[in-house]
């Protein structure tokens, strides 16, 4: 079901896009880079908290390193000024088995239970659609694009936990941190080279760091808020990848 | 390492790290109320090492005396049998009495049916590290007037590095 929704997102603003750089480039004039579009693909790097897997940080995500690839372009209105926009899928990973041991031993801590389960499913899964201006330094076969941007992260899923405790008489009941489905604002900051492989295609390395203040949390099932409570989770990633771009 | 796109299902399991619990019929059992004494006696020239835990209507009580004993606080390191008479150990539940709840034997541990090993002293410290496990059985009869037997397990047990308080009288 999500690369189903993925896939209809990608296709949907991918072409709107591409329509718009395409209707655009013919405005261009000799003394402006070319616009450009094209595709790539890496690593997604989590950092900060959303790297970090502490049970007493409360923004720790337990994210990891995951695939992410996308489309991406600009169209350059003056000289080496540009508006660039991408369309990025990345995936940041589930919790792995020393994770759910550490929350089921905090959750065991924290309640003073005799015994704690935590069962982990899903995972990180983002689709980023950002838009801002660009500038480009050129230098021989070189150019490095420098671009602010800003746009919308639709999040299709962050983990999930459910725990059950043993001998806590003030929370009897299994209780949730349920995964999050939304749609939440997003900024990044983005270096690329691009090095000319011909007049019009070019190799790029690319590094784009992302931050969200991140979807709400539901908690369900709880009846004492003890322990790990997380209500937020703020993202935080270096999306490093290679890729080829198009010139136009 | 990057992480393939996978839908698992995790599960993670954590016990209590108390100093002091055992696992009674399965269940992790961990008492908040314990009192853990070493107490010579000189007349009889005995000591007795008494450990006693209360939690969630289950109670455990653990006694080994030690003939011939001096009056000093250590305790001596050893394996020590259920016999009823120098090692014992009950296994009480707590019921609904006369309008009061009060712990009552829940069968009984048999000689060679338990084992309790101290495995460390600090004399120090006063502090004492072993393990147990036991079974206490008892005898009913069911609905039809048939003869029953439970057996309820405590299994696992351990006392760590578990303060005690030394009493000569």
């Amino acid at each position: 079901m999500y690369s189903n929704n993925i896939k209809k997102i990608f296709t949907t603003v991918s072409i709107a896009f591409f329509v718009l750089v395409a209707s655009n480039v013919y405005a261009q004039d000799q003394n402006q880079q070319k616009s450009y579009f094209g595709f790539f693909g890496g690593v997604s790097n989590p950092m900060g908290d959303f790297k970090k897997a502490d049970y007493y940080n409360n923004k720790a995500g337990f994210a990891k390193k995951g695939l992410t690839y996308g489309l991406d372009g600009a169209w350059y209105f003056h000289k080496n000024l540009a508006i660039g926009a991408s369309i990025t899928y990345q995936d940041n990973g589930e919790l792995n088995q020393a994770n759910a041991d550490s929350l089921a031993s905090g959750y065991t801590n924290s309640f003073s239970a005799d015994q704690a389960t935590t069962v982990a499913t899903k995972r990180y899964q983002t689709v980023n659609i950002l838009l801002g201006p660009q500038y480009t330094i050129a230098k021989g076969k070189f150019l490095l694009d420098l671009r602010a941007s800003a746009g919308i992260i639709k999040i299709f899923s962050t983990p999930e936990t459910s725990t059950l405790l043993s001998d806590v008489p003030q929370q009897t009941a299994l209780f949730y941190q349920r995964s999050a489905n939304a749609t939440i604002l997003g900024y990044s900051g983005t270096a690329a080279l691009r090095f000319k492989l011909s007049e019009n295609v070019f190799l790029t390395a690319r590094a784009a760091y992302l931050y969200s203040p991140g979807p709400s949390i539901t908690n369900d099932g709880r009846t004492v808020n003890l322990g790990r409570l997380v209500t937020k989770q703020p993202f935080n990633t270096l999306n490093t990848t290679i890729g080829l771009n198009f010139g136009l | 390492m990057i992480e393939s796109c996978k839908k698992d299902t995790i599960t993670g399991t954590a016990y209590t790290t108390k100093p002091f619990q055992a696992n009674i019929n399965g269940a992790v059992w961990a008492p908040d109320t314990m009192s853990n004494t070493i107490t010579y006696n000189s007349t009889n020239k005995t000591k007795t090492f008494t450990l006693t835990g209360t939690k969630d209507q289950k109670q455990i009580i653990m006694n080994v005396i030690l003939s011939n004993a001096s009056n000093t606080p250590g305790f001596t390191i050893g394996t020590y049998n259920v016999d009823t008479v120098a090692v014992s150990v009950i296994y009480n539940t707590q019921v609904l009495q006369n309008g009061q709840y009060v712990f009552l034997q829940h069968g009984k541990v048999s000689a060679g049916s338990g084992i309790i090993k101290v495995t460390a002293v600090d004399s120090t410290a006063k502090k004492i590290t072993g393990t147990f496990n036991f079974y206490s059985r008892s005898f009913g009869v069911d609905s039809t007037g048939n003869p029953t037997t439970t057996i309820d397990n405590i299994l696992g047990g351990e006392f760590t590095n578990l303060p005690y308080t030394f009493t000569s009288n």
